[in-house]
């Protein structure tokens, strides 16, 4: 059995900005093989695990990609300027040690501008041409010997478990997804029951540009189901804490989306995995995010899938110092496990993929009996 | 032979807060040790390497101290109250790990409603509205690690970019300059020096200098050559167009914000590089003091001037230096205080 945060930590140390997701893909296509019935890697190229059954078709996705920034061009001094992939917030950026994929590195430090004007704007003013990274190198030529146009580049930072089970460090989001899934191909494998469903197990690319590697594959598979296991807002650090009580926590157990910016979730699949926690004592909270995650994306594929977060709370989304909790991370994989040990149910459903119907999809222009045509 | 990469990083990585000196003060002492002919640590904890030599007295500070946290509180939430030790910028706070003594790795943030309040990046946020989180879980499982009184630094490690001419660092102020005197000190191993050197590595600078007037009223020194970083201008982070650039040698004082080098020393100086080869730069400081500042009037008359190295980034978590600079100025240093100085 792997320990989740060794396994968030062997990924994190090949992940990269989203599109450069090949090193991690290539791991986690070598760690999944012998887990799965089958694991293959698709045209954009998330990679897929099937876990063979009979019953409804699950989809659970976890996103490879990370944020970070990608080589604009380099100066004539040998400066580096950035172009920034993903939500980072600039000014958790200053003096951060960057490494591009080829291991160089670099500091991103912030162009002060003509009598301190940089100082001067307001947070919001703040654009790419106000960044770049010091390579330390003495001209153009030196520069480009190290580091090229396209190359990623990602945080070098420390992490730290503490005694209390608090990972402190750069990419739980959504390395720690990563490795949760990893992990429940494993118990799948090791309890031999998934409770006879069709289990897709899909590791994503591009979801912090806008969730496309996980559309893709929705569109693909037309799953019944859908979870994405991403990270989610925790709400208890002074930083965001909102006035009221009862928002969510580290350490108070997986959350369930009731809505995000892109998202939300359906109720009786949340009621579903409600009722799964209960029944096995795992705890649980229902958060509201003003992110998205990949879950959207695939939540109008086909005739439409029942899609949800199953997410670990964390503070400083997007920075060098994400928080997360061991206890929140393995009641994921626990409630995840639970929910796949029986049927999935969703008998009273169509299938989004038209299979149960006796015309197939498309038939007739789209036209079907019942539809009102004017 | 000292590398100034591997110097720099065990330094960095032994180094705490002004005040609270005592693990560099050792690494130092044991370190230069082999080079002394006298070593001893004063009661506000500067460590002085002494060389013995029958002419003027020269006092060579560097100092040991670095920037760092102090916690002042800890919430009903375990959230941490600080203030900060030395100069550290609102977005250097927000954007830096933090190591505490127990090993504990923190975040600075601020809350919410100030950032929102903030009308430009320099008025980003005031320490009064910042915390530090070491993953607090409640003000009980805080309390087990963090107490009032302990001490943070940046949790960043010395890097060498550009192949290992460059150097990035925490603490290049001044534990780089600490470097430079541990290099002079193995340049004079087998020298008869014709002056009488006190190489001192000194404590709280950082907060005003305070080891260096100790040390400069119980040494009496006739004469002071302050090592310390200047500012670097090569990068587009700097903030004004006077200062050094990184890579062209070790930069001779001309003055800081507290202190005018007196010309005897500065010729000494000039002269000592010419007659060795040794590529050298001015240091016209315009902002910030250094412990000729205290040292120039902390007893009598002290002359000064001094041997800095440009650095990039000043006070940032990853301060750029070049290597060779470095090397260079432990050559200039030990040239200069070998060389019979008469005032």
């Amino acid at each position: 059995m792997t320990d989740i945060f060794e396994l968030q930590a062997r990924l994190a140390g090949t992940a990269c900005v989203s599109g450069i997701e090949q090193r991690t893909a290539a791991l986690i296509r070598e760690l999944a093989a012998p887990l799965a019935d089958e694991v293959w890697i698709d045209t954009p190229g998330n990679v897929i695990a099937h876990v063979r059954g009979t019953g409804r078709k699950i989809l659970i996705c976890a996103h490879m990609d990370v944020v970070g920034f990608i080589v604009r061009g380099v100066d004539e001094k040998g400066f580096v300027w950035l172009s920034r992939i993903g939500g980072v917030s600039l000014q958790s950026c200053w003096n951060r040690l960057l490494r591009f994929e080829n291991g160089a590195l670099g500091t991103l430090r912030f162009v002060s501008g003509e009598n301190g004007a940089f100082a001067k704007k307001k947070v919001g003013e703040i654009t790419e041409d106000d960044y770049y990274c010091d390579l330390g190198a003495a001209n153009r030529e030196e520069a480009l010997a190290a580091v090229s146009v396209g190359e990623g580049a990602v945080w070098v930072s420390d992490r730290r478990e503490t005694a209390e089970g608090v990972l402190i460090g750069p990419y739980a989001d959504d390395q720690v997804g990563c490795a949760i899934l990893l992990r429940l191909l494993e118990e799948l494998k090791e309890s031999g029951n998934s409770g006879g469903n069709d289990v897709y197990v899909v590791f994503t690319v591009r979801e912090e540009i806008g969730v496309i590697g996980a559309l893709v594959a929705g569109n693909r598979l037309l799953p019944d189901f859908g979870i994405a296991v991403d990270v989610t807002t925790a709400w208890d650090a002074p930083i965001n804490r909102p006035k009221y009580e009862g928002y969510t926590r580290l350490g108070a157990g997986p959350v369930l989306t009731v809505r995000d910016a892109l998202l939300i979730a359906d109720r009786q699949f949340n009621d579903r995995l409600i009722a799964v926690a209960e029944e096995n004592g795992i705890p649980y909270q229902q958060g509201f995010s003003k992110g998205g995650t990949d879950a959207s994306s695939f939540q109008g594929v086909g005739r439409g899938v029942a899609v949800t977060n199953v997410s670990v709370p964390q503070r400083y989304i997007h920075t060098a110092e994400e928080m997360i909790a061991r206890s929140d991370a393995e009641h994921v994989l626990r409630l995840l496990a639970a929910f796949l040990s029986k049927p999935a149910g969703g008998a009273d459903r169509e299938k989004p993929d038209g299979s149960d119907r006796e015309k197939p999809d498309g038939a007739d222009g789209g036209k079907e009996e019942g539809d009102i045509h004017v | 032979m000292f590398d100034v990469y591997d110097l720099q990083s065990r330094l960095v990585e032994a180094a705490w807060p002004s005040g609270f000196e005592a693990s560099q003060a050792k690494l130092l002492a044991r370190l230069a040790e082999p080079y002394a002919d006298e070593i001893r640590t004063d009661a506000l904890g500067n460590v002085i390497v002494r060389r013995k030599g029958e002419g003027t007295k020269i006092a060579i500070p560097a100092h040991m101290d670095v920037l760092g946290l102090i916690v002042t509180d800890i919430d009903k939430d375990g959230y941490i109250r600080f203030d900060t030790i030395g100069g550290i910028s609102s977005l250097t706070l927000l954007s830096t790990p933090f190591v505490f003594e127990d090993g504990s790795l923190a975040a600075v943030r601020a809350e919410a409603a100030r950032i929102a309040k903030a009308d430009n990046i320099e008025d980003f946020s005031d320490k009064r509205d910042m915390y530090a989180d070491v993953g607090a879980l409640g003000k009980e499982t805080t309390e087990r690690r963090i107490r009032p009184g302990m001490v943070a630094k940046y949790a960043t490690h010395t890097v060498k970019l550009a192949g290992g001419k460059i150097i990035s660092t925490p603490y290049a102020d001044d534990l780089i300059c600490c470097v430079s005197l541990l290099l002079a000190l193995e340049n004079l191993r087998d020298a008869k020096p014709e002056n009488d050197l006190y190489f001192i590595f000194t404590a709280q600078e950082e907060v005003g200098t305070r080891g260096a007037r100790a040390a400069a009223y119980h040494l009496e020194p006739d004469v002071c050559i302050v090592a310390d970083v200047c500012d670097a201008i090569d990068s587009l982070s700097a903030e004004y167009p006077i200062g050094n650039k990184i890579g062209e040698g070790p930069a001779i004082k001309l003055r800081d914000g507290g202190s005018l080098s007196h010309r005897v020393i500065v010729d000494h100086l000039v002269r000592a590089a010419e007659e060795n080869g040794i590529p050298y730069q001015f240091d016209p400081m315009v902002y910030g003091g250094t412990d000729a500042t205290a040292m120039q009037h902390a007893r009598g008359v002290v002359l000064s001037s001094g041997v800095s190295i440009p650095t990039r980034d000043i006070h940032s978590p990853y301060e750029t230096v070049s290597a060779d600079d470095v090397v260079q100025a432990g050559k200039l240093i030990a040239a200069a205080a070998q060389r019979k100085l008469e005032i």
